[in-house]
C-alpha cells in the first residue's frame, strides 16, 4: 500500500490594513486582516490577533468584531487561560499573558481566503500594540506558521507587530 | 408489477392516465398488505434505527472534521428522520396488536395493557420512549451547556433507546414470522381436514405424512433479508455504545466525560471482538435454524459486508485523507467470507471447534473492522502520542498496529470464542 499522504499547509497573512495609524483617546480604529493557505488543505488553520496592552477583551467595549467569513466561531482567550505553545497545539501548555482572538477555519482548503475586520477602541494613551500570526495544524515544518521569523509572543511563536499611536 | 414497469416506457400518451392509476393501485395494494403483515412495523423500527445509528456514526466524523456550529446538520437530520421512522413502526406494531388481540379487554387499564405486551413490543416501546425523550433532552443540554461530547446523558439515552428498540424489532420479526407460519399451517391443516371428509379415497397416513412434511419445510422459516435487517442495527447501535465508552471525545467546557485511557482500551479490546463475533455468528445461527438447514452460506457474509459499507460511507469516505485506504478496509471482507464458508461447510451441533475457530477469526479482525475511529482510542494509551488530526489518522493507525495489535489479539480471540458460545446458547434456548 502507498505511503499515507501527509498534509503540508502553508498559511500566509497576505494583507493587514489599519484604518488609522493615530487616533485620539476615546476614538476607535479598524484593522482588516486577510489570510490564505498556499499549501495543502490544513485540518485547521488559525489567525491569531493579540493585544498585549489590554487586560481583557470579553466585555465588548474595547474590541468588536465587525466582519468575518471564517467557517468557525472565533475563540476569545483571556489572561490566565491555558493555551498551547511552540506550535504544538495543546501538547505543550502555557498560560496566556495577554488576551487574544483566534479566528480559524476547519478545514482550510488550498488557496481559500478568509478575512476578519475588528474595531478597536484603545482605553489608554500611548502605543497600542497588535500581534498577528497564522498557524496551520498539524504542524509539519517552518512553513506551517507565518511569519517565519521575527519576535516571539507569549506562546513562543513568531508574530508580525503593528501599532497605533493613541493621543489625548 | 412487470406490466406496469413496461407501460411506463411506452410513448402512447393515452396510457399515461392508466399508468398513474395502476401505479397508485399497486401502491395502495402494497400498503394494505404491509398493514396486515405484523412484521412490517418491526421492519420499520429496524430500518429507522439503522438510519439513525449510521447517521450518528457520520456525525462523529463530521465533528472531527468540521466542528459543526449548528444543531441542524445533515447527520442530525438523518438521526431524527430515523427516529421518526422508528416511531411510525412502533405505532404500527402496537396498533395492530391492540386491534387484533382477543386477550385484552377494552375495560383493562392502560397500564395492564402495557404490562401484558409481548416482550418484543415491550422492548420496542421502551426503546421508542427513550428515543423520543432524548431529542428534547439533547436540545436542553445543548442550550444549557453548549456543545456536548460523544458521551453525554442525552446521547446515552438516545443510543440505549436505539439498541433496545432494535433488539425488540429483531425478536418481533422472528416471533411474528413464527406466528404467521403457525397460522398458515393451521389453515392448511383445516383445508386437509376438509379434503379428508370429501375425498375418502385418500389414505389417512399419506395425509398425515404430507402435513408433517409441510411443518418441517415451512415452520420457523425466516427470510434471510429479515435477519440482516434485524441484526445490523443492533450491531451498529451497540458499537456506538462501546465507542461512547472508549473514545476520547467527551471533554467539553463544563464536563469531562472522557473515559480513563487504559480503561477505554480494555473496553475496546474486549467489547468490540465480542460484538463482532456475536453478531456475525448469530446471523449464521439464525439463518441455519430458521431454514432447518444444516448449513447456510451467505447471511454472515452479507451482514458483515453491510457493516463494512456503512462504516466506509460514514467514517472513511467523509474524510478525504482516508479515501486512499479504502482498499485496505475492504480487505476485511476476506476473513468474514472465509468464516462463512468454514461454518457453512463444516459446522454441525457436534463440531463446536469449528464455531470456536470462527469466533477466534472474526473476533481478531475487530482492529481493522473498526478503523478509523479505533485509532483515537488506542492513541491515548501510547507513549509520546500525537494528536490524531484527520490528515494524520491513517499514518498514526498504521504506525500503531505493530505496537498495539500483538497485545490485544489474544484477548480478542478469546472474547470472540466466548461470543460464539453465548450466541449458541441463546439461540438454542430460544428454540
Amino acid at each position: 500500500m502507498s505511503k499515507p499522504f501527509l498534509s503540508k499547509a502553508v498559511p500566509v497573512i497576505t494583507n493587514v490594513t489599519m484604518s488609522a495609524l493615530e487616533v485620539r483617546l476615546g476614538k476607535s480604529f479598524n484593522i482588516f486582516v486577510t489570510s490564505t493557505n498556499q499549501g495543502d488543505t490544513a485540518d485547521i488553520q488559525i489567525v491569531s490577533i493579540s493585544f498585549p496592552n489590554l487586560t481583557r477583551i470579553g466585555n465588548g467595549n474595547i474590541i468588536t468584531i465587525k466582519n468575518r467569513n471564517f467557517t468557525q466561531e472565533p475563540e476569545f482567550i483571556e489572561i490566565g487561560d491555558d493555551i498551547g505553545s511552540k506550535y504544538s497545539g495543546l501538547s505543550e501548555i502555557t498560560t496566556a499573558k495577554y488576551p487574544f482572538i483566534e479566528f480559524f477555519s476547519r478545514p482550510w482548503k488550498t488557496d481559500t481566503i478568509y478575512q476578519s475586520e475588528i474595531e478597536i477602541k484603545p482605553p489608554v494613551v500611548g502605543k497600542f500594540m497588535i500581534f498577528i500570526k497564522a498557524v496551520s495544524l498539524p504542524y509539519n515544518n517552518e512553513f506551517s506558521h507565518y511569519p517565519h521569523t521575527g519576535i516571539k509572543d507569549h506562546q513562543e511563536e513568531f508574530v508580525d507587530t503593528y501599532y497605533v499611536n493613541v493621543k489625548n | 408489477m412487470n406490466n406496469n414497469f413496461k407501460t411506463f416506457f411506452r410513448k402512447d400518451s393515452s396510457r399515461s392516465t392508466y399508468n398513474i392509476t395502476s401505479t397508485i393501485q399497486l401502491m395502495l395494494h402494497f400498503n394494505e398488505k404491509a398493514k396486515r403483515n405484523p412484521i412490517t412495523g418491526y421492519i420499520l423500527v429496524s430500518l429507522g434505527v439503522l438510519l439513525s445509528a449510521s447517521s450518528g456514526s457520520w456525525d462523529i466524523t463530521n465533528h472531527l472534521l468540521n466542528k459543526p456550529e449548528t444543531f441542524f446538520s445533515p447527520p442530525h437530520a438523518g438521526i431524527y428522520i430515523g427516529v421518526a421512522i422508528v416511531l411510525s413502526g412502533s405505532v404500527m406494531v402496537l396498533s395492530r396488536y391492540y386491534r387484533s388481540s382477543s386477550i385484552i379487554s377494552n375495560n383493562d387499564h392502560y397500564i395492564n395493557k402495557l404490562i401484558d405486551l409481548p416482550l418484543p413490543m415491550k422492548l420496542v416501546t421502551i426503546g421508542v420512549v427513550m428515543l423520543v425523550s432524548a431529542g428534547p433532552f439533547d436540545f436542553a443540554w445543548h442550550s444549557a451547556f453548549g456543545l456536548d461530547g460523544l458521551l453525554s446523558p442525552s446521547h446515552s439515552v438516545l443510543t440505549i433507546g436505539m439498541a433496545v428498540s432494535s433488539i425488540g424489532a429483531l425478536l418481533g420479526m422472528l416471533s411474528s414470522n413464527n406466528d404467521q407460519n403457525n397460522n398458515d399451517n393451521n389453515n392448511k391443516s383445516r383445508k386437509f381436514n376438509t379434503s379428508i371428509t370429501t375425498n375418502s379415497s385418500f389414505s389417512s397416513s399419506s395425509i398425515v405424512d404430507s402435513t408433517n412434511n409441510d411443518d418441517n419445510n415451512t415452520s420457523h422459516a425466516v427470510s434471510p433479508i429479515l435477519i440482516i435487517i434485524g441484526i445490523v442495527p443492533i450491531w451498529i447501535t451497540v458499537s456506538g455504545l462501546i465507542h461512547m465508552a472508549s473514545l476520547p471525545f467527551s471533554d467539553t467546557e463544563y464536563f469531562n466525560f472522557n473515559p480513563d485511557p487504559t480503561l477505554a482500551a480494555i473496553i475496546a479490546t474486549l467489547a468490540f471482538p465480542f460484538i463482532v463475533s456475536f453478531i456475525l455468528f448469530s446471523s449464521f445461527q439464525l439463518s441455519v435454524r430458521s431454514r432447518r438447514a444444516k448449513r447456510m452460506f451467505g447471511i454472515l457474509s452479507i451482514t458483515g459486508i453491510v457493516f463494512i459499507i456503512i462504516n466506509l460511507t460514514t467514517a472513511i469516505l467523509t474524510n478525504e485523507y482516508l479515501v486512499p485506504t479504502i482498499p485496505f478496509y475492504i480487505l476485511n471482507i476476506i476473513p468474514i467470507v472465509a468464516v462463512d464458508i468454514l461454518l457453512s461447510k463444516l459446522s454441525t451441533p457436534k463440531t463446536k471447534i469449528v464455531n470456536y475457530v470462527a469466533g477466534a477469526v472474526i473476533g481478531s479482525i475487530f482492529f481493522t473492522l473498526y478503523y478509523p475511529l479505533i485509532t483515537h482510542t488506542y492513541n491515548e494509551v501510547l507513549s509520546n502520542s500525537q494528536t490524531v488530526w484527520p490528515s494524520l489518522t491513517s499514518s498514526i493507525y498504521f504506525k500503531m498496529i505493530d505496537k498495539i495489535y500483538p497485545l490485544m489479539v489474544i484477548p480478542a480471540v478469546v472474547t470472540g470464542i466466548v461470543a460464539t458460545i453465548i450466541s449458541s446458547k441463546l439461540i438454542q434456548d430460544k428454540n
